[in-house]
Parts: C-alpha cells; structure tokens; sequence
C-alpha cells in the first residue's frame, strides 16, 4: 500500500466531493455529495490503517469460504489472560522502566504479527490456499487481544 | 452509549471477583474470549453433590462483559449443574438490557459457563478413574 499516493488520491477526491463545495448546488447534488463523501471517508480510514484493511480485505479473498472467525493459536487465550493479570501488578505497583519495557515488547510483537498480515496476504493473493486464509483470520483474531493489552498503558 | 443502570450497578461493585485454586477437584474453571474484541473471561464453579456452592470471575474487557459475568456467578450459585446448563445469554440480555452491539458479551458469559462445568465434569471423571 503506497500510502503516500493514498492520501494524495483522498485530497483528490475531497476536493471534488465535499459537501463545503456544493452548498449553492441543488438539493440533490447536496445529498449525493455528502453520500459520497461518507464513502470516500470509510474508505480512507480503512485502507490506511493496516488491521483494518486487512479485516476487510480477507473476506473478499475467502469468498465465502468458511474461516473459523474464533480460532486463535494454541495456548494463545491463556497466555493472555496471564499478561491481562500481571499488567494489573505492574500497572499499579511496578517500576516505570519496567511498565516502559513491558510495553515496547508488546508494542514489538504487535508489529510483527501485523508485518506477518502483508507477507500472508501476498501469498493468499497469488494462489489463495485455504490454509493461508485460516492463518491470517487467526492472525487478525489474535491481533484485538494484543490491541487490548496495548490499550491498557497511560499514553 | 450509554449503559443501563444495572450495568453499572455490576460494574462499579463486580461481584464474585477472585479465583479458586485451579487444580482444586471441586472446583472447575472456564476460560473463553470474544475474538471481536479481545476480551478475555475466566468463570471459576465450586461444586459439591452437583450443586454450586461459589462462584468467582476475573474479566478483562468492556462494562457489558464485567457485568454479565459478574451476574453470571450470581445466577449460577445454589444451582444443580444441570439448572446452571440451561442458563441462556438472551436472560443476561434481557436482565442488563444490553443493546445489540454487546449481545456477545452475554454470549462469553454463557459459554464460560458451560466450559467450567465441563471443565469440572471432565476432572471429577478423571480422578475418579
């Protein structure tokens, strides 16, 4: 994704469709207008941010072929429920340096499962194999649970 | 959003939260998490004759899933295993007035249910071999 050619598109068409642009324009090219423009932003946020362009994309590329949308690596719920609880200690009680570790490792693996989504995507894009399919909806589901986690330290 | 007042009764005074010692015989523990959002739930039974004497739980997640797993140890206490089986999420629904986009965390209350009775189930049955 040239994120770069992205937001020059987006500029593009704001341009041309924001409602600002059209307000002596009849009713109807009002409404069309702000129509468009609701599309054109859902579309903008979801193919800039990763996770969620991956979330939408896969469905596409499984055309309704059935992924398990609960599956999760093995082991992988109760790996985080512990960091859930031990997040609750170091958060109320643990030294800042150790919080600041915690979480650029969490910020790390995080990275890398979503680095993980491009290289799987590449290749279920050229031949599509059931498996590579499974493998990037359990990547995805796996991914809100590190987003959580994530979510927990101050900013 | 706003949540219902009795959302907000369980999650500002959870009841029923801590854990029974995991490898304890009476006891039997459900671990589940909801992949929309990646809340996690842990729903610890203490059973003796069949029947719930204790509860506990520890959620990791929003208002709506503290509060119905909170709820969940309350209705599951002085239950037969088999009355516990049969508790619906739509009761956990209807008893916070959960609106639609939180249906799934009644959902993981339901299913922690059933996964710690199973969990006792299978463990009772193990140490009876």
């Amino acid at each position: 994704m040239d994120l770069d050619l992205l937001e020059e598109r987006y500029q593009q068409l704001t341009v041309e469709l924001h409602p600002d642009f059209y307000a002596n324009a009849s009713k109807r090219q009002q409404q069309q207008s702000e129509l468009a423009s609701t599309v054109l932003n859902r579309a903008y946020n979801t193919l800039r941010n990763p996770v969620a362009r991956a979330n939408d994309l896969l469905p596409r590329l499984a055309q309704g072929a059935a992924l398990d949308e609960r599956q999760l690596p093995s082991g992988f719920l109760m790996e985080m429920f512990g960091l859930q609880e031990s997040l609750d200690e170091l958060l109320e009680s643990g030294i800042p340096e150790e919080i600041a570790q915690t979480r650029t490792d969490l910020t790390e693996r995080h990275a890398t499962l979503i680095s993980g989504l491009a290289l799987h995507f590449a290749e279920a894009e050229a031949t599509a194999p059931p498996s590579t399919l499974q493998t990037l909806q359990t990547d995805l589901n796996a991914e809100r649970y590190l987003h959580r986690l994530l979510e927990r330290f101050p900013v | 959003m706003a949540y219902s007042e009795k959302v907000v009764d369980h999650y500002s005074a959870p009841r029923n939260v801590g854990s029974f010692m995991k490898n304890d015989d009476a006891v039997g523990t459900g671990l589940v998490g909801a992949p929309e959002c990646g809340d996690v739930m842990k729903l610890q039974i203490k059973v003796e004759n069949d029947q719930i004497v204790d509860a506990k739980f520890k959620t990791f997640g929003c208002g709506s899933a503290i509060a119905s797993s909170s709820l969940a140890t309350e209705w599951v206490k002085g239950k037969t295993l088999d009355e516990a089986m049969t508790i619906r999420n739509t009761e956990i629904v209807e008893e916070l007035s959960l609106p639609p986009v939180k249906i799934h965390c009644s959902v993981l209350a339901e299913d922690a249910i059933k996964a710690a009775i199973a969990d006792y189930k299978s463990r009772s049955a193990a140490s009876a071999d």
